[in-house]
């Protein structure tokens, strides 16, 4: 070994990477986490100005403070998911469940310290072997300084683990109505947890593709009636970026929660950007000034990594190029064999670029479809009016039609792109004539996303089927 | 952040999530840890986007952060017990092998200064020149170099038997 430390370390660092499981989409959990932290800094902020001095060493808790010490509360604290008994195979099991409670410990973040000041008010929400280990959510309370708080951390441990066996895999919020927790990887699959209220239904189903027809398709993995929990076995998978997990938690007729499973996925990190090769082809009918093949070959890698697409198994066609905001732009689509066809409108550039667009489109037709997207403002999340629309080919003119209006002319540049006005909130329909007047086809304008993550198709904002 | 692009520090999530969490758990060597640390500076980084995006380049602000912090912080979990390595074993080109040698090899690497396993990390996962680790880290090239240097130097002192360790110990560590 010591021949070549340097490439045995590099090799060892690289393959010892490649366990670590990571988030496909990791944002909603760090927005999440990102929201609970601010709240505790406004909270301290306020108190911190009453104790002065005093309070600044209570507060990294460099001088500690006795459990009965009254605390400020974060809104954040109480948690839905902790009313009632534990739940799972091993809550009857009262020394696990006891042994189980001494292994939280403080948690440390750029703050200061997270003290466990009460550890007899820790609370099991949940805890069973799953196939292949053995999983619990702990409600766990906290204090920094004055200001008291508390988690939901996940603790796993290996098939029949003892409790301190058992180790921290991740908290979330305690105030999050539903927990989930996933862990798989390319070679051996994995399972999944999703845990609701008590008393909910928790149905997990799993990405299938993409039909023909322009909608997502799924397959059930589990189902559980008025248990508020969800478990299934995770099968390996070739998908990229791993399972592409998606949750629906109701009690009665109320939606709880239906969006993605959030968790950890190992595999290989494998580039999804298109080759020259594919980049030529993709751009052979491209209307525009083609853009720049290192910024394109950015925006399509990252439009297959939204849609888990392997850049092998697609189509893609640049519709158009040309410029937004000044800065470089496309309308591409990507289309898996045998499958729908995923508009995306992305403008930017290699160090940082903004998807505009993401629309699920039937197969049939797609390239003959007119497509617009509403824009937000340069720089923020503002909803403006402004749309862009792009024509198909062999379209003379485009309109606009809102909602109980009127159809309005776009003006098209040579590039066929154009654009036009339509309030925020309302819907409208875009619609392209060819020379002698008759209509090509008809699109609806997306209404903007309110939650990017999750599959393209997924939600309603985001498809054009159903 | 008033004028900022929210949008442009969401991909920046996207795209910088993974390799940060994969560097992270190198430096800390626990994947919960790792995630917290992730977490931290990503949200210290979203608190600066609008400079950063301006006077920065936001990948190196960013593992600047992350190293920072994971050096500053306490352990604050268990360490995991380390065999001794068994002098008289030899060197076998099998997986079972290999794969011991690679164990062994990032628990050396573990038992470093944290900056200096930074430097490593950095320079051999992360691929960055030694003028970028200077950055991330803030300090001169020489350093970075020097802190490479004998971080190899241990971890061959850690992996080699007990008379070279002695050995190389004198010639590249005598500090």
């Amino acid at each position: 070994m010591t021949a070549d430390v340097e490439t045995e370390l590099r090799d060892a660092l690289r393959a010892e990477a490649d366990t670590v499981a990571v988030m496909a989409d990791p944002w909603p959990r760090f927005r999440r986490r990102e929201a609970g932290h601010r709240s505790v800094r406004r909270i301290r902020a306020g108190a911190i100005a009453g104790f002065l001095a005093a309070a600044v060493g209570f507060q990294t808790n460099l001088i500690p403070l006795p459990g009965w010490f009254p605390g400020i509360a974060v809104a954040s604290s109480p948690s839905p998911l902790a009313d009632g008994p534990a739940r799972g195979g091993l809550a009857a099991d009262h020394n696990w469940m006891d042994g189980l409670r001494r292994q939280p410990i403080d948690l440390q973040d750029p703050e200061g310290w997270w003290r466990i000041t009460d550890r007899d008010a820790i609370r099991i929400v949940y805890a069973d072997d799953i196939p292949g280990r053995r999983i619990a959510l702990v409600f766990v309370p906290l204090r920094l300084g004055i200001i008291t708080d508390s988690t939901l951390v996940w603790f796993s441990g290996p098939p029949g683990a003892e409790p301190e066996q058992m180790q921290q895999a991740g908290n979330e919020p305690a105030d999050t109505a539903v927990a989930t927790w996933m862990q798989s990887d390319a070679e051996n699959g994995g399972a999944a947890v999703v845990i609701g209220p008590a008393g909910s239904t928790v149905t997990i189903s799993g990405f299938s593709g993409y039909s023909p027809k322009g909608v997502v398709e799924s397959h059930q993995l589990s189902s559980s009636v008025g248990t508020g929990i969800g478990v299934t076995s995770l099968p390996p998978t070739t998908l990229v970026g791993g399972p592409a997990l998606a949750a629906r938690v109701t009690s009665g007729d109320t939606v709880i929660y239906e969006g993605p499973v959030h968790g950890g996925w190992s595999g290989s990190d494998d580039s999804q950007e298109p080759t020259d090769e594919m980049l030529t082809a993709a751009i052979r009918d491209t209307r525009g000034p083609v853009m720049d093949r290192a910024i394109l070959a950015r925006f399509v890698g990252h439009a297959l990594r939204d849609s888990r697409l392997s850049v092998h198994d697609v189509t893609i066609r640049v519709r158009w190029c040309g410029k937004i905001n000044d800065r470089p732009a496309a309308l591409f689509t990507i289309q898996p064999t045998n499958g729908g066809v995923i508009a995306y409108a992305i403008h930017g550039d290699t160090t940082g670029w903004r998807t505009d667009l993401r629309l699920l489109l039937p197969a049939d037709g797609a390239e003959q479809r007119p497509i617009a997207w509403r824009m937000r403002a340069e720089g923020g999340d503002t909803r403006t009016d402004r749309v862009n629309v792009v024509a198909p080919p062999g379209a003379a003119t485009i309109v606009v039609t809102v909602v109980e209006g009127t159809p309005t002319p776009v003006t098209l540049d040579t590039s066929g792109f154009g654009t036009t006005t339509v309030p925020p909130d309302k819907p409208a329909i875009v619609t392209a004539h060819a020379a002698e007047g008759t209509t090509l086809m008809s699109t609806p304008v997306p209404a903007f996303e309110t939650n990017s993550g999750g599959l393209p198709g997924a939600s309603t904002n985001t498809r054009i089927t159903g | 952040m008033p004028d900022d692009d929210e949008e442009r520090f969401r991909e920046f999530v996207l795209q910088q999530w993974g390799p940060l969490t994969r560097t992270a758990y190198l430096l800390t060597g626990d994947r919960g840890v790792a995630e917290d640390l992730v977490q931290s500076a990503l949200e210290k980084t979203h608190r600066r986007w609008g400079r950063i995006l301006r006077k920065d380049a936001p990948g190196v602000y960013v593992r600047r952060v992350m190293v920072n912090t994971a050096v500053s912080w306490r352990r604050r979990r268990r360490t995991v017990e380390v065999p001794l390595l068994d002098a008289d074993a030899v060197a076998s080109p099998d997986d079972y092998h290999r794969a011991e040698n690679r164990h062994q090899l990032l628990q050396a690497l573990r038992r470093l200064p944290p900056r200096m396993r930074a430097v490593l990390v950095l320079r051999y996962f992360e691929d960055l020149s030694e003028a970028d680790i200077a950055r991330v880290l803030g300090c001169s090239t020489g350093t970075v170099k020097s802190q490479a240097s004998r971080g190899l130097a241990r971890l061959r002192a850690d992996l080699e038997p007990p008379s070279t360790i002695i050995e190389t110990s004198l010639q590249e560590d005598p500090a």
